[in-house]
């Protein structure tokens, strides 16, 4: 069996815009191990985004395979997607994306109302909490954490359902350098913790150079110039 | 895995506190729809309960015999009491005759109807006054009270035809329905049996004009109906309560289909509401929706979400639609309630009620096709990354749309019991929307295209206008159907109602008659009071009998039918027509009064004095009798030959079933009289006041009975004012239904350019500047749909008075002036309610994510 979690070959992803087709991404081949902690960099508009959004099993490729935990995604259909996702995949956002109406604990339980996996939803949220050390916090609501906390109520919702790829995108773009850094310590215990590989796409060198790796993306295409550590 | 109740709780339910709005608009839209659902069916339920109820108090029992000379033999009595003790029947007997009456200046005619205490039997609304009566105490009718200004505990004097002395009575009180036939147009007075005078010349057991029969439930109408023609042989008229049934099955049939339309209207805006309402949660949440899916939730979740929510709202809807549909039956309907016991009100209602629920839960369901069809061409990766993804609604929608149209005639035709008419229902109602959708998107065109100055708020309202030209037409669509449905209402009372009624006049010829009696005298005064009436323009004399057909064209009756070769169907109705009695109207045509249209032949004209032609009425056409046929007439024992001139064309407002004659026809028959003939005077009035004419001939001529022919209509009018607070309730929750959908289009339009909103705010402009935007397309979708909504009204009540009754139809600038007005207010409410409510500072995020 290949040592490999996740493998992407000859990946494009195209757009029509009228006659013409514009490329975004451009046969991407990425290979990535079990436990692997990954930094994607490149500027704005060279594709990360895209990539990660195919990682996540969100998008679909025009063109090339995608290999998920020995699974070829391009097979499922979009409730298999869908389920594999929640298996398989914790995504972290930017602007963290939680849901207004809940309040932290409830929004960190969402995996768990789709998941088949029998997990204790009290026992897991708390040691989550305590992880993130929000534990004070279980009752807000969104709009009353700062943004620090909401990217902590983010991180513990992809965790909840225990997946085996923990998928940022820009996790700290959106938060100061104290803030960045207690969510950076948290990716670290987690992948301590639970040998989670994760792939984390990033404009800031300092948080990049944390990763085993680093690739870099430009035009669409990708580019492994150095390893960070 | 969580099942939809489950994520219901945990998700959905939580954000009912954000989308408040929403969800109140969609409660209230199903609660308006459940509310006049539910009252139409159970006013329908229970006014076709109450109709059987109704048509036997009106008949006067199951079976009413009317006797011949106005008495019954003792034979006939113990027949009826052997038929009583065998438990076949329970019967009574009454007196009943049109009688003068006089109370202070006013003299007029009324009905007295003699009863004894069996009338418990036929008639419960009577019942409870049985007790009161006898010992000289009467009751009387509201028109009786109105009309002579009496009132409870007021003595009159009553001298009976026939009888010898004035006899005093109490009135014991004032009864608003007797059940009498006609009985608005002349008072009722009802006694007691006991209290009529004991004379030596009859008994008053054997005085008798109608014998009113219940027939026991285990016995057959047809078969009682039978037995007693054996006892009473030919000389009497029966009615069953069957023959008023069915008199009334055109109303009947009519108002079912009104109403039919009525609910296929709510029907659509309500379901056009719902599908908006459910489309806005949708975009308000899609982004909580991809975050959802993105963690587990599959496609077909989201959809049994979308439509368990739906669901819930329904649920809630149709309680407080069934709550306000009860108390509005309750109080439309509160006089047939109170005559009715609790379980019959029950039975009739269970089955509307428990339709209506299952009818509107369908119809939300398959008004949710659409805007789940819709919330699957959401794109996570727009929403992740905070772009204010617009809905794309170039896609094609025909499939969703096409099965929405399927199970909508299904589930309505299934509603209404008919497939036809559910079809043809919501074809006219699409056919009509596509209409007014055409006229819509046609009017913003022109609005947006004319070139003149416009101002900053101008400008950008215009530009929004053109850039959703399509949901604002859906608001102009559903306002205008809006204004069509209440100016109709108004309408039928400010324009409708008066020019029908006005036409009754040019239809007729004469407003007002007078009845009298063949004394000479009486004659000579009578036509003395109207020579000298100053309000009186013409008039002329006419002789009211009865005649019997005896040959024609040569032929006897049985013959003629025999040799015409009807259809059996046609010869049983050519029978009963030619065999039986035939009212026979003769005119005075010397002074051209009337002029009545004929389908051939012509009217009378002031030569034809003399010459023996007869026009006969409309039953008459389609029998084959051509004009210049001879016609051989039986008129009260005289034999006639007259000259077919022509047949008249139906009438709206006249009994065109019997023949007219010139009046010199009948000069010396000396067999016209009392007994058998009516001499009525018809009037054209000079002044157009109805009112002072029927008076001051009322106060002139006191041994005659004068009367208003539009007092026919009081009836129609007693039930259209009746019938106004059903309207005015209809209207105002049909506005409010229509603001509910017109409030989610706007909010759907102003939640899509918040952003723009956003970026007006930074650039300076203040709220009050984006309010007076909204303003400005709330004038113009509101003067849109006004105009656009009273010009349809006008066209529609034009072609009901000009095609259905042939009338003059005056245009109500006023009414329309008001609605156009109301629709441009109604849409700067709604608009401004839903700035207030959208409260863009909240969304300045939107600014910061790009």
């Amino acid at each position: 069996m290949s040592k490999y979690i996740l493998i992407a070959e000859n990946v494009c992803k195209s757009v029509d815009i009228e006659k013409d087709k514009l490329y975004i991404l451009k046969n991407v081949n990425f290979h990535i191990e079990e436990g692997e902690y990954v930094a994607i960099m490149g500027p704005s508009g060279s594709g990360k985004s895209t990539l990660l959004g195919i990682l996540s099993c969100i998008d679909k490729p025009t063109s090339g395979e995608v290999m998920i935990n020995y699974e070829d995604v391009r097979k499922l259909n979009n409730d298999a997607l869908t389920e594999f996702r929640s298996e398989n995949i914790g995504i972290v956002f930017q602007s963290f994306n939680l849901i207004p109406a809940l309040n932290a604990e409830e929004n960190i339980e969402i995996p768990l109302f789709f998941s088949k996996k029998k997990i204790d939803s009290k026992i897991k949220i708390d040691e989550l909490m305590n992880i993130v050390g929000l534990n004070d916090k279980r009752k807000s609501f969104p709009r009353q954490l700062s943004g620090g906390e909401q990217q902590r109520v983010a991180i513990a919702r992809a965790l909840v359902g225990e997946p085996k790829i923990l998928l940022a995108d820009e996790p700290t773009g959106a938060l100061d350098g104290k803030s960045s850094k207690i969510v950076l310590d948290i990716f670290d215990k987690f992948r301590e913790k639970y040998n989670m590989t994760i792939i984390m796409i990033t404009h800031d060198k300092k948080v990049a150079e944390r990763a085993d790796r680093i690739v870099y993306m430009e035009d669409g295409e990708l580019c492994e110039r150095n390893s960070a550590k | 895995m969580i099942d939809k109740r489950e994520l219901f709780k945990k998700y959905n339910l939580k954000t009912w506190k954000q989308s408040k709005f929403q969800i109140f608009l969609s409660i209230t839209s199903i609660a308006i729809a459940v509310t006049i659902l539910v009252s139409l069916k159970l006013v329908l339920a229970l006014n076709n309960s109450w109709s059987i109820v109704n048509a036997k108090s009106i008949n006067d029992g199951d079976i009413n015999i009317v006797t011949t000379n106005s008495d019954i033999s003792n034979k006939q009595l113990s027949a009826l009491d052997k038929l009583t003790n065998d438990g076949k029947i329970k019967y009574t007997t009454i007196y009943k005759i049109e009688n003068n009456f006089t109370n202070g200046q006013i003299t007029n005619l009324v009905d007295v109807k003699a009863i004894d205490s069996n009338y418990a039997y036929i008639n419960k609304r009577i019942s409870s006054y049985l007790k009161k009566l006898g010992k000289h105490k009467v009751l009387i009718n509201r028109a009786a009270a109105d009309k002579f200004c009496l009132k409870k505990g007021d003595i009159i004097s009553l001298k009976l035809r026939g009888f010898s002395d004035n006899s005093k009575f109490t009135v014991e009180d004032v009864v608003e329905n007797t059940d009498v036939l006609d009985e608005s147009v002349l008072g009722v007075i009802i006694l007691n049996r006991s209290d009529l005078q004991s004379d030596k010349v009859f008994k008053k057991e054997n005085l008798v004009t109608n014998v009113n029969v219940v027939i026991d439930n285990k016995n057959n109408l047809a078969d009682i109906k039978s037995e007693l023609g054996k006892i009473f042989g030919s000389e009497i008229h029966m009615t069953t309560y069957e023959d008023r049934l069915q008199a009334n099955i055109n109303i009947e049939a009519n108002e079912t289909k009104a109403a039919e339309f009525i609910q296929m209207l709510v029907v659509i805006i309500t379901g056009i509401g719902i599908c908006f309402t459910t489309l806005l949660l949708i975009l308000k949440r899609k982004k909580d929706y991809v975050l959802l899916s993105i963690h587990g939730m599959k496609e077909y979740m989201l959809r049994d979400i979308i439509l368990y929510e739906t669901f819930k709202i329904c649920v809630y809807g149709i309680i407080i639609g069934i709550f306000l549909s009860l108390i509005i039956t309750g109080l439309v309907e509160k006089n047939i309630l109170i005559e009715m016991d609790i379980f019959t009100i029950i039975e009739i209602s269970i089955i509307p009620i428990v339709m209506t629920i299952i009818f509107i839960i369908c119809q939300t369901m398959i008004f949710t096709i659409l805007p789940i069809t819709i919330s699957k061409q959401i794109k996570p990766n727009s929403i992740l990354r905070q772009e204010v993804q617009k809905i794309d609604y170039t896609k094609d929608y025909s499939n969703p749309m096409f099965k929405m149209v399927l199970l909508m005639v299904v589930c309505f035709s299934i509603y209404i019991g008919s497939l036809k008419t559910g079809a043809m229902y919501v074809s006219i109602i699409i056919i009509s929307i596509m209409i007014l959708y055409a006229l819509a998107i046609g009017a913003i065109y022109l609005v947006v295209n004319i070139n003149t100055k416009r101002g900053k708020h101008v400008l950008l309202a215009i530009r929004n206008i053109k850039r959703q030209k399509n949901r604002f037409t859906i608001c102009v669509i559903a306002l205008t159907m809006t204004i069509i449905f209440c100016g109709l209402m108004f309408n039928l009372g400010q324009s409708i109602l008066p020019s029908i009624i006005g036409q009754i006049g040019q239809d007729l010829g004469y407003t007002i008659s007078v009845n009298t009696n063949f004394d000479e005298k009486n004659i000579k005064d009578t036509e003395k009071v109207l020579h000298n009436n100053k309000f009186v323009k013409k008039y002329i004399k006419t002789i009211n009998t009865s005649g019997r057909l005896k040959t024609i064209q040569g032929e006897n009756v049985k013959a003629f039918i025999k040799n015409e070769n009807f259809s059996s169907e046609n010869e049983i109705y050519t029978e009963n027509l030619l065999n039986n009695n035939i009212d026979v109207e003769a005119l005075d045509i010397s002074k051209d009064m009337l002029s009545y249209n004929t389908t051939i032949g012509r009217w009378f004209n002031s030569k034809d004095v003399n010459k023996n032609y007869i026009v006969l009425g409309e039953m008459f056409q389609h029998l084959n009798i051509n004009i210049n046929d001879e016609i051989e007439l039986n008129i009260q024992g005289k034999m006639y030959k007259f000259t077919v001139l022509g047949i008249c064309t139906r009438s709206d407002f006249r009994d065109n079933s019997g023949i007219y004659i010139d009046i010199n026809t009948l000069k010396n028959n000396g067999y016209i009289g009392n007994s058998n003939s009516k001499v009525k005077y018809l009037i054209q009035n000079s002044s157009g006041n109805e009112k002072d004419l029927y008076l001051s001939l009322t106060k002139n001529l006191n041994n005659s009975l004068v009367m208003d022919e539009r007092d026919v209509f009081n009836e129609v009018n007693n039930y259209i004012n009746h019938l106004t607070y059903v309207f005015i309730y209809i209207c105002f929750i049909s506005i409010f239904s229509a603001l509910c959908l017109v409030g989610n289009i706007l909010m759907i339009i102003n939640f899509e350019r918040l952003k723009e909103f956003l970026i007006l705010n930074v650039v300076g402009a203040k709220n009050r500047d984006i309010r007076i935007i909204t303003i400005i397309e709330g004038i113009i979708v509101g003067g849109i749909s006004g105009i656009a909504g009273s010009l349809i009204c006008e066209l529609l009540g034009y072609l009901v008075v000009t095609g259905e009754f042939s009338g003059k139809y005056k245009i109500n600038l006023k009414v329309d002036f008001i609605m156009t007005i109301a629709a441009i207010i109604l849409t700067i409410t709604t608009s401004l309610l839903v700035i207030n409510n959208l409260k863009v500072e909240k969304y300045t995020k939107l600014l910061r994510a790009d």
